[in-house]
């Protein structure tokens, strides 16, 4: 069953000045998400993922303005009529950009606002602020300032304040964007837990490649304002040509495979570390190919 | 980070259990009576008391000092220039000119200035003993409407962050040859435009994002809010509220109507 149907969604935002012109982002943009799906977003900069992730909590166009045709459709609701307050008990949203997404004084406060704006009982907020926590791995740091925490440990807490609403979706525009690799870990090994553990819907944009390739179910490429393909994330990383037509970069490990085959007409598609291990290992020891 | 961003000394002490709605009633008060009050004594005693309940508050000497730090310096300038430009009554003790120093206009310069002191010091065991969340929960059960609660708390979250971004952008400008200490200051005030410029947009940006954040965490979704750790006002803050509510009416009478504090000495 669908969670999220988008058809025909176009976008413009409003235009900057009074005579000026909407600015087109998105043009007719379907894609589908079925529950406990973990579905990968790529793209150039400036495609509209990130307008693309906002229509599906309902911000655009409620809280940017600007021209929407076509539908968002989340567990039911469409986005463009349903208040965004109602839709935030559904959907988390984790931003790029942790420091403008964490601006209470602790972390406990930080994971407590969202239920403390729906007006719950004290004792079940404190019960999701520790089960939201837990989930991150961050209970040790409760009266710790947001802001004196590393990279990855922002994102973690900005996932917190994401769950404590107890969505059914989590959509994460780039949250890796800028950190270190250790933060990525962190973050990722979260995410990873979520759809494993708890079978979360999970829409999550990002450019790193090997992790997609690893955790992501499938992967939707967005070209110039669409969705210009959606399948699973091995077969669009061994389609080299395709990911050189829309500027997308495979995992590395996927280029070595693309290296070997033009050195020794194999026909290698590997996109994990393990797989191409495996396979040349195997290659290797019949004879298949020589070091 | 400066204790300018962070004046809040976690702690367990009576202070710190002290709803906060006691404490600004408390400053409040105190802040009223020192400024009906002239007397050299009564400032000397707010001052020595304000030391007194934040040391017993467990607020740390550093903190005790950094106030000095900051308050010292206006306090001697006021009592100089309160003596040199306030001509007292009586017996001069220097007569030069226009300067004429008494007993009488010594005193006056001195509590003035330990007026300063003391208010800040009193202001400070509100801001050393309530956290930020406690202090806006505070403000708001008091009236305060919660819009302007966050407000507050987000400009104070984000001054940190704010002054980062300008030491980057400064330095990042500087990379790039821009001399801002340089010349006379109305070229160093020009030299710091395409700073504050970046810094414009960038506060806008995080504004906007911010804006986005809050409405996905249903932000404005009920009327009234609840708290994950709401105050609890207990028998001995009401106590303590009533003994400062009776004092300040008492202390307000007795210097309206017997004159008490109304002289410097």
């Amino acid at each position: 069953m669908a969670v999220i149907r988008i058809e025909d969604f176009f976008y413009a935002y409003p235009p900057l000045l009074p005579e000026g012109q909407p600015i087109e982002v998105l043009h007719g943009v379907n894609l589908s998400v079925e529950r406990g799906e973990f579905l990968a977003i790529m793209g150039p900069t400036g495609v509209g993922k990130t307008t693309l992730c906002l229509s599906m909590n309902g911000l655009v166009p409620q809280a940017t303005g600007g021209v929407a045709r076509g539908h968002v459709v989340v567990l039911g609701h469409d986005t463009r009529t349903t208040p965004v307050a109602e839709l935030a008990t559904r959907v988390g949203i984790v931003y790029q950009d942790p420091e403008s997404q964490l601006f209470c004084p602790t972390v406990e406060e930080e994971v407590a606002f969202g239920p403390e704006n729906l007006g719950l009982d004290p004792a079940e907020i404190a019960e999701r602020v520790s089960w939201a926590l837990q989930v991150v791995g961050m209970e040790a740091y409760r009266q710790r300032s947001p802001s004196h925490l590393s990279g990855g440990q922002k994102q973690r807490l900005a996932i917190a304040a994401s769950l404590a609403m107890l969505p059914k979706v989590l959509i994460l525009d780039e949250p890796t964007a800028g950190l270190d690799p250790v933060g990525q870990a962190e973050v990722f090994g979260v995410i990873e837990r979520l759809c494993r553990e708890r079978r979360m819907t999970i829409v999550m944009v990002s450019q790193d490649a090997e992790r997609i390739a690893r955790f992501a179910d499938r992967l939707a490429i967005m070209w110039q304002g669409r969705i210009v393909r959606v399948d699973a994330p091995p077969r669009i990383f061994t389609d080299q040509a395709f990911l050189e037509e829309v500027g997308l970069a495979a995992p590395q490990v996927s280029e070595l495979a693309v290296a070997l085959n033009r050195r020794w007409g194999t026909g290698y598609r590997f996109t994990l570390l393990e797989e191409a291990e495996e396979a040349l290992r195997r290659d290797l020891r019949g004879g298949q190919i020589s070091s | 980070m400066s204790l300018l961003y962070d004046l809040y000394q976690p702690g367990d002490s009576w202070l710190h259990r002290l709803d906060p709605r006691v404490k600004f009633i408390f400053v409040l008060c105190a802040s009223l009576l020192l400024l009906l009050m002239r007397s050299l004594w009564v400032m000397l005693i707010a001052l020595v008391g304000a030391q007194l309940i934040l040391l017993s508050g467990g607020i740390s000497w550093r903190r005790i000092g950094w106030v000095w730090r900051m308050t010292l310096p206006t306090m001697v300038l006021i009592a100089v220039l309160w003596v040199i430009f306030y001509p007292g009554e009586g017996q001069a003790l220097l007569s030069w000119r226009f300067l004429r120093i008494t007993p009488y206009n010594i005193a006056e310069g001195l509590a003035v200035a330990l007026r300063i002191g003391a208010l800040a010091f009193i202001l400070f065991i509100w801001l050393f003993s309530t956290s930020q969340s406690a202090l806006i929960r505070g403000l708001v059960a008091l009236g305060l409407p919660y819009t302007w609660g966050l407000t507050l708390a987000m400009a104070l979250r984000y001054l940190p962050t704010m002054a980062g971004i300008f030491q980057l952008i400064s330095d990042a400008q500087r990379a790039r040859a821009l001399e801002l200490d340089q010349g006379n200051p109305l070229r160093r005030a020009r030299a710091h435009l395409p700073i504050v410029v970046a810094m414009l947009i960038t506060a806008l940006r995080t504004a906007q994002n911010l804006s986005l954040a809050l409405a996905s965490r249903a932000f404005g979704a009920q009327r009234k809010r609840t708290h994950l750790h709401p105050l609890h006002f207990r028998p001995l803050d009401g106590l303590l509220l009533a003994g400062i509510l009776l004092a300040t009416a008492a202390l307000l009478w007795a210097r309206l109507a017997l004159g008490l504090g109304q002289e410097p000495l």
